[in-house]
């Protein structure tokens, strides 16, 4: 695991992450939770290397994925919410 | 779609907007702020409302507070695809929505510019504003073995809120050549018109000396060696080459204006060679050139910093107020006069550090392997390749590689292109690459739900 969270005073959440249960931190972003999970690819290159969340604030793109069924959403713009489905797109 | 007509519409919460709409509401308009990031703050003041023990951008909390009590609607999540004469058309949660207003402040903040360097794109290498914003949105730190690499002030800040919060970087390893203190020198009694903007400077140095962490200066020849992961950094200091292992790598090399949104919109931009990126082409401070009832604020014109965001978001919204004829000429001028007075005592102080933390992990300087378009995987060599069979524009590279034309639609990589055509061909048509409709990856059911009910069959998208 590469990340941690500072405050784990924060309200509890559960969000499903390709079929397994992940914890999660209230205002936590989607991104940051599965760096926090160790999750080590959130996106294919055209080549087939895995990239990750890279800037964090919305301009590179590599960490868009499916959540909730909605396609090519940034991941580190969603904040978690209870039951949430996120998955990698499913082009990989 | 019926749309919410409202005086101004501003595109971004950071300091810019947030004070453009603070001061747009005292003039008794109607303000929207639309911001795609689900809290206000933009990023140097990320998670200012939230409840903390980490608090570091103090300067911000009476502009938060401000803009809270403001009236302004606040349209957080909302990523801002289409500008059709006074509409907005921008998606929450995938829905799409539109707004009309008779006034347009872009106020869409910096971003970094793009480290290349070998092993860039490998997992395990991030930006140093990735970190931050992690600490400061989400409170989560980096564990195990982590380095911070590269040039500007940011990677000093950083590494101070992050020993802070309990994440000690194995080392910091400066990018910035040492000759740049000596070089900038005439330009260093610029900082006593700003003297704020110097003892932060000072205290932040003696800070992160304070804290021990080893720190490398002068160094080059970066690489970051790894088969998927970045398992190790190498560089050469000092006629040493050092090879440390690794977990994580954070990269930076300064901030460009974030002006996709205003290129799509029709906003020019020009190529600042000195600084090597594009800088939005104004009337006065902020009047965006060429296009009707937009203004523009903070740092997506040129990089000033967030104290000049205020004072130009404050600015955009007293010209727009003007022009709406909404206060008179005698409250304008007013208003204004110790504002632009500010402004120009502050950019002064600028020049410095412009010119010490000019740029390091340029194209330019990079081997054929480092990656320039990370969504098509380009690379520095392909795209010498192109330049040396004789392709002299960003449009013909683009058609030929690819470079741009993923999904983050050249946000990461047009500044490195040009910067490499800049410098590789000095007589090159430095075209900026066009940006088409829309300006965010939308679905087609969004695209159809904002055109209902109106008379177009939006064929024309």
């Amino acid at each position: 695991m590469l990340f941690r969270q500072l405050n784990d005073k924060l309200k509890r959440v559960t969000i499903t992450f390709e079929g397994e249960p992940l914890n999660a931190f209230e205002s936590e972003s989607v991104a940051a939770c599965l760096l926090r999970h160790g999750v080590r690819f959130t996106r294919l290159a055209p080549s087939g290397a895995k990239r990750a969340p890279y800037c964090l604030m919305g301009a590179c793109f590599e960490c868009t994925m499916t959540v909730d069924g909605r396609t090519n959403v940034q991941a580190c713009l969603t904040l978690v919410a209870e039951g949430m489905t996120v998955k990698r797109s499913s082009n990989i | 779609m019926s749309s919410i007509s409202y005086d101004i519409a501003v595109i971004g919460a950071g300091p810019a907007g947030m004070a453009a709409a603070v001061q747009a509401c005292r003039l008794g308009l109607s303000v929207a702020i639309l911001d795609d990031q689900p809290a206000a703050g933009g990023q140097i003041l990320r998670g200012i409302n939230r409840p903390s023990t980490l608090n570091y951008e103090k300067w911000g909390h009476p502009l938060s507070q401000a803009f809270l009590a403001s009236g302004a609607t606040h349209l957080a999540g909302a990523a801002v695809w289409a500008r059709e004469e006074s509409r907005l058309l921008y998606s929450i949660g995938g829905s799409a929505r539109s707004l009309n207003a008779h006034a347009l402040i872009l106020a869409t903040g910096s971003m970094e510019r793009p480290a290349i360097v070998p092993g860039n794109s490998l997992l395990g290498v991030v930006t140093v504003g990735a970190l931050q914003a992690l600490i400061k949105g989400s409170g989560c730190v980096p564990e195990g073995r982590f380095v911070l690499v590269g040039n500007g002030p940011l990677l000093l800040l950083c590494a101070s809120q992050l020993v802070e919060a309990g994440a000690r970087p194995e080392a910091i390893i400066q990018t910035t050549p040492a000759s740049r203190f000596l070089n900038a020198l005439p330009l260093a009694i610029g900082l006593l018109s700003d003297p704020k903007f110097l003892v932060d400077g000072l205290r932040l140095m003696a800070r992160v000396k304070r804290l021990g962490i080893p720190l490398y200066s002068g160094a080059r020849d970066i690489s970051i060696i790894g088969r998927d992961h970045a398992e190790a950094i190498q560089f050469r200091t000092k006629d040493r080459t050092i090879e440390m292992p690794v977990d994580l790598v954070a990269l930076h090399d300064g901030v460009v204006p974030n002006d996709n949104l205003a290129v799509s919109f029709g906003a020019n931009t020009t190529w600042n060679s000195r600084l090597q990126c594009y800088e939005m082409e104004t009337q006065g401070a902020t009047k965006v050139a060429g296009l009707d009832g937009v203004w523009a604020a903070g740092d997506t014109v040129a990089i000033h910093g967030g104290y000049q965001a205020v004072l130009s978001g404050k600015l955009a919204a007293l010209e727009a107020a003007f022009s709406l004829g909404r206060i008179d000429a005698k409250t304008h001028g007013m208003a204004i006069r110790p504002l632009l007075k500010q402004r120009k005592r502050q950019l002064a102080a600028r020049r410095f550090v412009d010119s010490v933390y000019a740029p390091t992990l340029l194209p330019t300087l990079a081997s054929d392997d480092a990656m320039l378009c990370r969504c098509e995987e380009v690379t520095v060599g392909t795209i010498r390749r192109k330049i040396e069979q004789g392709n002299t524009g960003t449009r013909a590279i683009k058609v030929t590689t690819r470079c741009g034309m993923g999904p983050c639609q050249g946000r990461q990589c047009t500044v490195s292109l040009t910067s490499l055509l800049a410098s590789e061909l000095p007589l090159a048509t430095l075209e900026r690459p066009s940006l088409r409709f829309p300006a965010r990856p939308i679905t087609v059911a969004e695209l159809a739900e904002s055109h209902k009910g109106m008379q177009s069959t939006g064929s024309d998208a």
